[in-house]
C-alpha cells in the first residue's frame, strides 16, 4: 500500500507545480519521517552530498558549457554553413540541413535543448528566408534537436551511467547507430512530406572557391567530434575529461578562430551555464535520498512482481515500459524521468535479461521523444520561442515526425544489435 | 525596504560570483589533471578533495540561485486550468511544503557537517566547508520561501517567475 502511496504523491506534487527537486526530497523526507522518525535523516544528508560529488556527474557542467560556448563563439552558424554543402538541389533541402547539421552538432554537444536554443535560431531564421513556413521550420528544428543526446556526448548518458552504473564510454558507443537512425527516420519523414507540402527546391551545392571557404572555416569545428570519441575510446581520457577539452575547444575556437566570444559574453555563458547544471545536479541530488526510500520500501521488486504477472514476455514488458516512459514524458522532464523510473524498471530489466547499456539507449531515445510530446515538450517551447509560432501550430505539423521517431525507437528496442554492435566490439555488454 | 533590496541584490551577486568561480576552479583542476598524467612529477595535493569542494558549492549555491528567482524546474503545465486564487493557495502550500524539507537541510545537515569531525586526509581541512554547502544555501533558500509566502499574501496579482529548463 505504501508503494501505491510514494508513487501517487509523488506524481501528485510533480503535476501540482512543485519544483521536481523539491517534490523527491520532500517525499523521500516524509516517508523516512513517517517509518523511523528523525532517525534517517542523517542518511538524507549523506546520500544527498554523494550524489553531488560523484565524479562522472562533472561531465554534465562541462558539456552544457561546451554547447553553449559553440552557440555563443560563431561555431554551430559554421556547422550549419557545412551541412549546407553536402545536401544538393533537392525539394526540401534546407530541412535535411536541419537534420544533418543536428547530427554533427550532436557529436560536440550533449543536450538537445541547447541544439534547438542555438542551431534552432541560425536554421529557422534560413529556412524562413527561404520561404518555409515558420511553423515547418521549427518543429523540423526541434525534432532534429532531439538527435543530440543520442549521438555522443550525451549529458542523459553520463547521468543514467552513474544510476546504472553503467560505463559512460559503452553507452556513447551504443548512441552512435541509433542516433545515425534517428536522422535518417527523420530525413524519410521529410522526404515523405516534401512533395505533399510543396517544399522550395534549395539552391544545391555551390562548388569552387566559396564551397572550398565554407568548408575549411568549418574544419577546426568538424575535427571535435572525432576527436572527442578517439580520445575516450582509446583510454586518453574520461568522459568527464573529454567534457573539459571539449569546453576548452570550444573556447579555443570561439576566441581565437571564429573572433565571435567577447570575455562578457564568456562570463555570461559560463553563469547560464552554471544554472543549468544546478537544475540538473539539483534533481539529482535530491533524487539521492529518494531513490535509498523507495529500494528500502521494496518499491521496484513490487513493481517487477506487478508487471511479471501481466505478462512475462520480454517483448509486452518492454512494450508497456516504453508506453509508460511515453507517456511520463508527456509531463516530466528527461532528468526526472530517469531519476524516477530507473532505480523502479532496474530489476525488471535484469529479470527479463536486457543488457543495461540497451536498456540505457532505449530510455534515452524515449527521453528524446518526451521532449517534443505536448503538453511539456522542451524543445517545443523553445523553437516556439525562437521562430515566434504557437505552440499548438507547432504539434499540428508533428505527427510524421514523431511517427518516425517512434518507429526508430521500434528498431531501438526490439533489434537490439543497432545498439549493442558498437559496445559489443570495443568488448562491453554483460548479456551476450 | 532599499536595505532589504539591497541585500538581496548582494545576496544574489554572491551567488552568481560563488557558481562562476566554482565553474572556473572545476575547469582549471580538471585540465590540469588531463596534463598532470602527461608529465607526473607536477602535482596537486588534495585534487579530488578540492573537486568535491567546488561542485558541491556549485550545485547548492546554484540551486539557491535558481530558488531565489523561483526558476527550479517545475510543471507548469497545468497552471492555466487553475482559477488565480487557487493557483495561489497552491503556490503558498508548496512554500510550507519545500520549508519542511528546507528545514531537514538546515537542521540535519548542519547536525551532520558541525558533528562529523572529519578531516579530509591530503588537505588535512576541516570537512565543515564541504558540508556546510547543504545547509547555508538550504537557509537562504527557507529566507526566500517565507519572502515568497509573504508577497503572495499581500499582493492578490503577484505570479511567480517560471522558467522553461534547459536540460536533457
Amino acid at each position: 500500500m505504501l508503494v501505491a502511496y510514494i508513487l501517487i504523491a509523488t506524481c501528485i506534487t510533480i503535476l501540482l507545480g512543485f519544483p521536481i527537486a523539491g517534490a523527491l526530497g520532500l517525499i523521500a523526507g516524509v516517508i523516512m519521517i513517517a517509518t523511523s522518525g528523525t532517525d534517517l535523516l542523517l542518511i538524507f544528508i549523506q546520500r544527498t552530498y554523494a550524489a553531488t560529488t560523484s565524479f562522472p556527474l562533472l561531465a554534465i557542467p562541462f558539456f552544457i558549457l561546451a554547447g553553449n560556448l559553440m552557440n555563443v563563439g560563431g561555431t554551430t552558424e559554421r556547422i550549419f554553413e557545412v551541412a549546407k554543402l553536402l545536401v544538393g538541389r533537392v525539394r526540401g533541402g534546407l530541412a535535411y540541413v536541419n537534420v544533418i547539421g543536428s547530427m554533427i552538432f550532436a557529436g560536440m554537444s550533449g543536450s538537445a535543448v541547447a541544439d534547438a536554443a542555438g542551431l534552432g535560431v541560425i536554421e529557422i531564421r534560413a529556412m524562413v528566408k527561404e520561404g518555409y513556413k515558420a511553423k515547418f521550420a521549427a518543429t523540423i528544428s526541434a525534432v532534429s534537436a532531439t538527435i543530440g543526446p543520442i549521438i555522443p556526448p550525451s549529458i542523459p548518458f553520463v547521468i543514467y551511467g552513474s544510476l546504472a552504473n553503467v560505463s559512460v564510454g559503452a553507452l556513447f558507443l551504443a548512441g552512435i547507430v541509433p542516433g545515425l537512425l534517428m536522422g535518417i527516420g527523420l530525413m524519410i519523414a521529410i522526404g515523405l512530406q516534401a512533395k505533399k507540402l510543396n517544399l522550395p527546391v534549395s539552391e544545391g551545392v555551390k562548388f569552387g572557391s566559396e564551397a572550398l571557404n565554407t568548408f575549411l572555416k568549418a574544419i577546426p569545428a568538424l575535427a571535435l567530434p572525432p576527436a572527442i570519441l578517439v580520445a575516450i575510446f582509446s583510454g586518453v581520457v574520461t568522459p568527464t575529461e573529454a567534457a573539459v577539452l571539449a569546453t576548452a575547444y570550444a573556447f579555443v575556437l570561439g576566441q581565437f578562430v571564429y573572433r565571435e566570444l567577447t570575455w562578457q559574453a564568456l562570463i555570461d555563458t559560463v553563469w547560464e551555464s552554471g544554472r543549468q547544471t544546478a537544475q540538473v545536479l539539483f534533481i539529482i541530488a535530491m533524487s539521492a535520498p529518494f531513490g535509498w526510500v523507495l529500494i528500502q520500501q521494496q518499491v521496484p521488486n513490487q513493481i517487477l512482481q506487478a508487471l511479471m504477472k501481466l505478462s512475462a514476455d520480454p517483448i509486452m514488458i518492454l512494450l508497456i515500459i516504453n508506453l509508460i516512459l511515453l507517456f511520463l514524458g508527456m509531463f516530466l522532464e528527461t532528468i526526472a524521468i530517469m531519476i524516477i523510473t530507473y532505480p523502479i524498471l532496474a530489476p525488471v530489466i535484469v529479470a527479463i535479461g536486457i543488457d543495461p547499456i540497451h536498456f540505457g539507449v532505449i530510455m534515452v531515445v524515449n527521453m528524446m521523444i518526451g521532449l517534443v510530446t505536448p503538453p511539456v515538450g522542451l524543445c517545443l517551447f523553445v523553437v516556439s520561442g525562437i521562430a515566434k509560432v504557437p505552440i499548438a501550430d507547432i504539434v499540428g505539423e508533428l505527427a510524421p515526425y514523431l511517427l518516425a521517431m517512434v518507429v526508430v525507437l521500434g528498431l531501438v528496442t526490439y533489434v537490439p544489435s543497432f545498439s549493442m554492435w558498437l559496445p559489443q566490439l570495443f568488448g562491453f555488454g554483460l548479456i551476450k | 525596504m532599499t536595505y532589504l533590496i539591497q541585500l538581496d541584490k548582494t545576496v544574489a551577486r554572491l551567488l552568481k560570483w560563488t557558481v562562476i568561480a566554482c565553474f572556473f576552479g572545476l575547469f582549471l583542476l580538471l585540465a590540469f589533471g588531463i596534463v598532470q598524467r602527461s608529465f607526473p612529477a607536477i602535482s596537486v595535493s588534495g585534487y579530488d578533495e578540492l573537486i568535491d569542494l567546488l561542485f558541491v558549492w556549485l550545485t547548492f549555491a546554484g540551486a539557491a540561485a535558481l530558488w531565489r528567482e523561483g526558476s527550479l524546474y517545475r510543471v507548469g503545465a497545468f497552471d492555466k486550468i487553475w482559477s488565480p486564487s487557487l493557483r495561489r493557495l497552491i503556490s503558498i502550500a508548496i512554500h510550507v511544503a519545500m520549508l519542511f524539507l528546507l528545514w531537514i537541510l538546515v537542521y540535519f545537515g548542519a547536525d551532520f557537517g558541525f558533528n562529523s569531525g572529519e578531516t579530509t586526509p591530503y588537505l588535512q581541512a576541516n570537512k565543515i566547508y564541504w558540508y556546510v554547502a547543504i545547509p547555508l544555501n538550504a537557509l537562504l533558500m527557507s529566507v526566500y520561501s517565507i519572502v515568497a509566502i509573504l508577497r503572495i499574501l499581500r499582493n492578490p496579482n503577484f505570479v511567480e517567475h517560471q522558467e522553461i529548463s534547459t536540460l536533457g
